[in-house]
């Protein structure tokens, strides 16, 4: 049975200050919805039986490393999120994975993984989830760099939610396994963002 | 959901300006119509006046306010004297929607030079015409959002040489533009819509309309409707920080490393 209120699912619980209040300015924007923390990934398979009607999920892929969760623990995460079906997903990453010369390569690499990991789901056969990402300036995690790029504008925890509830929500129903930079334009170097 | 509206619908004097080109039918006609629900007052561009008018009057019935302009975007005089007449009756662009374009599949030996300079004259050189001419009062204001309608194709596709070659022109000058405008708070972004069901699609047989199908991977078409709400949302205030983005709105068919799904 579809559950009568579509649910946002969260994880991790524990946001950097750039990004507090994130989960709360999501729902918000996406109206009827009830916010559901998950204590880790794993239990995913235990929130979306294959039954149950389509939930919206938001990942933040790198404040899960920054807050200490093993990089490969997220990796195994993310394998999770690729088999459970009829989800509406926006895993939010740093921009570091593009390249930088402060990365901390351990989020980075999560980072990258994020992004492969939804673009493969978005063209997986037969599969029926919606993926896509949000990227934002390294900075947002408490790392090294600005927290904005050409614009002049700072990048703030309402533009993430901005982003995410486009993503999520009936406006981005053709949108699947696009990234789409929330950023002030920091992405524009780089060749791997056309 | 809740949007940050640049303002509130109201008189033609007070709201916002956009400008589409193209705008009288297809994907054009539906982001006029989701604009002008944001509280956009919408200049309908085409170079049918009747098509523009017909739809100018369709949104203001439905409560939303519209003007119709007819003009070649392809020639500058007249996108110059375009904007003037605009400029004059409602105010300044404060969002420019460049979506006016021809499409068409030709191998490449079947490239003329005068196929190759009209697709190139449409899709690419008005383009140019109609975001130079806006940017100047954009920057004065410091204020200004330009989304540019592309084209998934532009990443290569069979028989579009032509076509392709004039979108990653658009691609390229966008983000050009989007470095070149952001100290003064302009921003410039592309939109690039996988296969649309619009008039442009109408002369495919129904085998080549499936085959096609198959190969989107959320397997529809889009809507103008679908490719409406991602220029709402990067004309907005909603995207105030996001600047030379280019948001494919494809179904996820840009994604594919190589298409090898049954039959391509």
């Amino acid at each position: 049975m579809a559950d009568p209120v579509p649910r946002l699912l969260t994880w991790p619980a524990k946001l950097p200050t750039g990004l507090d209040g994130l989960y709360a300015e999501v729902a918000t924007r996406l109206g009827s919805v009830r916010t559901v923390p998950l204590v880790t990934l794993a239990d995913l398979t235990t929130a979306c039986p294959a039954e149950a009607g389509r939930d919206a999920v938001v990942v933040v892929v790198d404040a899960a490393v920054t807050a200490g969760v093993p990089v490969a623990e997220v990796l195994d995460g993310l394998a999770l999120l690729a088999d459970t079906p009829s989800l509406d997903l926006v895993l939010v990453v740093g921009d570091g994975w593009l390249g930088t010369d402060r990365a901390d390569l351990s989020a980075t690499s999560a980072a990258g993984a994020a992004v492969a990991t939804a673009r493969s789901v978005a063209v997986r056969r037969g599969g029926t989830s919606r993926p896509n990402v949000v990227c934002v300036p390294d900075a947002l995690f408490g790392r090294e760099g600005a927290q904005r790029g050409p614009l002049r504008t700072e990048v703030g925890c309402a533009d993430v939610a901005n982003a995410v509830a486009f993503l999520l929500g009936p406006s981005g129903g053709y949108l699947s396994g696009q990234v789409l930079f929330v950023n002030g334009g920091r992405q524009l170097f780089s060749s791997m963002t056309a | 959901m809740s949007t940050l509206q640049q303002t509130a619908p109201g008189p033609a004097t007070t709201a916002p300006v956009a400008l589409v080109t193209g705008g009288g039918q297809g994907i054009g006609a539906g982001i006029c119509r989701r604009l002008a629900a944001d509280g956009w007052h919408v200049v309908v561009n085409d170079l049918d006046g009747h098509r523009a008018a017909v739809l100018a009057e369709a949104l203001a019935g439905d409560g939303g306010a519209a003007t119709p302009v007819a003009a070649d975007v392809s020639d500058p005089a007249a996108v110059d004297a375009m904007f003037d007449r605009v400029e004059a009756a409602v105010g300044a662009v404060g969002c420019l929607v460049n979506n006016a374009g021809i499409g068409g599949n030709n191998a490449i030996r079947n490239v003329t030079d005068d196929w190759w300079a009209r697709v190139r004259s449409v899709d690419l050189d008005a383009v140019m015409y109609c975001t130079r001419r806006a940017l100047g009062p954009m920057r004065e204001a410091r204020a200004g959002s330009v989304v540019n309608v592309a084209s998934r194709a532009w990443l290569g596709w069979w028989g579009q040489s032509a076509y392709a070659a004039s979108k990653a022109g658009v691609v390229g000058m966008s983000r050009a533009l989007a470095v070149e405008m952001s100290s003064r708070n302009v921003r410039v972004n592309v939109v690039a819509p996988g296969t649309v069901d619009t008039p442009m699609l109408r002369d495919r047989d129904e085998a080549a309309l499936e085959k096609l199908r198959r190969s989107v991977p959320t397997g529809r078409f889009g809507d103008p409707a679908d490719i409406a709400e991602a220029v709402a949302f990067l004309a907005s205030d909603r995207s105030r920080v996001i600047t030379g983005q280019v948001l494919y709105v494809c179904g996820g068919k840009s994604v594919y490393a190589y298409p090898d799904w049954p039959d391509a």
